[in-house]
């Protein structure tokens, strides 16, 4: 059992889940709405309580516990991870050739929708506006990308054969097939970058004998806000660590259905002096399902919270930078936001 | 506002009423939206010196924010917001420093992938003005030999994704 908490205590740090809705939703603790607390705002306290936990970490997912901040921050954090670190992707799509069943526009989406492994800090955004419409795009600004496959029948397949597979030759076209053309320097200084799809195996066409794609993609920095092709990773979101408290003794039969109740490894039962008794074990668990409080003996027995200031992120990169990258990224730009706006504050003073 | 030669789009703007102190301010954020709106408006309210801070997007379709400052005691807003903007950086940098330390301390090449270059294998030609903040170029040292995508004959049909 958890330390009992003051009543003015659980509403400035717990969100509470009860039978009918969700108590102490929103952030209160502001200057003057608690007398006796200091609620202003104090970098000191701010360092002093502020944790970073990573629970897992691999090339393309990461999960971290980030604790002692506001719903504000950490949610502009998820926002910026989704929408505005920039990366790279196909945004011009020159046909020369389409004969294959799959329209021009169709074609030019998908390619544009496959993320692409170049590291966007290395180039420029491209000129946006009108005036800028005709301007080409130069080696600080744009990858070329070509993709030319052309499909012909397998002269070694035995005459029987109706496997697409024996029978014809580049009848699937792969993400793969998109080979890198260097603009001016970039063959020399991304020699070891390898830049190109992240990904091998996206199947973008079929083709048959005859059909042919001959297709050049320019790919420019972007960020998810203008369009979701930018945007740099799958999934980027974040819950609150869940609070689970047993508010007395659970024995017996009612100890087992409290533990079917919720996830798998929230509760486990401890043999205390010939009894079984509830237990929690890992409350971080829970999916806060609330299914305990359908049962009418056992939900006074819990109280289910969250912790408001505990956040467990989750960010899954597509691939082209690693997730902890991303997450630094993402905090830059906020950093950059609140610069732009300090500028411009200190030029409008000068005037 | 700072304004170039050309017009360019406003940045930051100023609604005051009439005959209004300048503790009471609606500033308009222009390119901004919930992202920078929210987290702003925890920090000025976190400002024992703030009567009301509040914002709102007046139209889905416009990307900009209406942000309002009313402080206590004649204070002027732009000072408020100011305090705002500075506190929310602070705190974000102290988020970016921890962040880093915990991954250096988890895995060493970790400076390798968030600074390209300046860790990396291979020395970038540009060089790096101010460290960790500012990435290597992809430019070369040479620098102004632009050259231009190779197309050798006009495409059919060029096709904007977006």
């Amino acid at each position: 059992m958890a330390a009992p908490m003051s009543n003015v205590d659980e509403i400035r740090k717990r969100v509470i889940l009860s039978e009918f809705g969700v108590r102490n939703v929103h952030t209160t603790d502001y200057p003057g709405n608690y007398p006796g607390y200091d609620d202003a705002w104090s970098l000191q306290k701010f360092k002093k309580n502020f944790r970073i936990e990573v629970v897992h970490m691999d090339d393309t997912s990461m999960e971290f516990d980030m604790i002692g901040v506001d719903a504000a921050l950490a949610n502009a954090f998820r926002r910026i991870l989704l929408a505005e670190v920039p990366t790279m992707a196909v945004e011009k799509v020159f046909v020369y050739n389409n004969t294959s069943i799959i329209q021009d526009e169709i074609l030019a989406h998908r390619l544009g929708l496959i993320p692409i492994k170049a590291d966007p800090r290395l180039f420029e955004y491209r000129n946006a506006g009108a005036e800028f419409r005709d301007e080409e795009g130069t080696e600080i600004d744009t990858i070329q990308l070509q993709l030319k496959v052309k499909c012909t029948r397998n002269p070694r397949a035995t005459k029987e054969s109706s496997d697409p597979r024996e029978l014809y030759l580049n009848h699937m076209v792969y993400s793969k097939d998109m080979k890198w053309v260097p603009i001016g320097n970039q063959a020399d200084v991304f020699a070891d970058a390898q830049i190109g799809p992240v990904h091998d195996d996206i199947l973008l066409a079929q083709l048959r004998p005859g059909q042919e794609l001959d297709v050049v993609m320019h790919c420019v920095k972007g960020i998810g806000k203008d369009h979701a092709k930018f945007s740099p990773v799958a999934t980027a979101s974040y819950r609150l660590l869940p609070e689970i408290t047993l508010l007395q003794t659970v024995e017996g039969e009612k100890a087992e259905r409290l533990k079917r109740c919720f996830s798998p490894g929230v509760i486990e039962l401890e043999n205390r002096g010939g009894k079984q008794v509830a237990k929690v074990v890992n409350s971080r668990l829970d999916t806060c399902s609330r299914e305990v409080l359908r049962h009418d003996d056992l939900k006074n027995l819990v109280k289910l919270g969250r912790v408001r200031d505990h956040f467990i992120f989750s960010v899954e990169s597509t691939g082209i930078l690693p997730p902890d990258v991303l997450v630094t990224e993402a905090i830059s730009v906020l950093v950059a936001k609140c610069q732009k706006f300090l500028n411009e504050l200190d030029s409008t003073e000068m005037e | 506002m700072a304004r170039k030669e050309t017009e360019t789009k406003p940045v930051l703007e100023m609604v005051q009423a009439d005959g209004a102190d300048e503790g009471c301010v609606t500033f308009v954020l222009h390119e901004e939206d919930h992202t920078l709106g929210n987290s702003l408006r925890y920090m000025v309210m976190k400002n024992p010196q703030v009567e009301f801070c509040g914002y709102s997007i007046p139209h889905p379709s416009e990307t900009k924010i209406n942000f309002r400052i009313q402080s206590r005691g004649g204070v002027p807003a732009t000072d408020l917001l100011r305090k705002g903007l500075k506190d929310l950086q602070d705190a974000a940098q102290h988020v970016r420093t921890t962040f880093e330390v915990r991954l250096v301390s988890l895995h060493p090449s970790f400076l390798a992938l968030a600074f390209p270059g300046r860790f990396g294998r291979r020395p970038r030609p540009s060089p790096c003005t101010s460290f960790p903040f500012l990435f290597w170029r992809a430019r070369g040292t040479k620098g102004q030999n632009k050259q231009t995508p190779t197309t050798t004959t006009t495409p059919r049909l060029v096709i904007c994704t977006s």
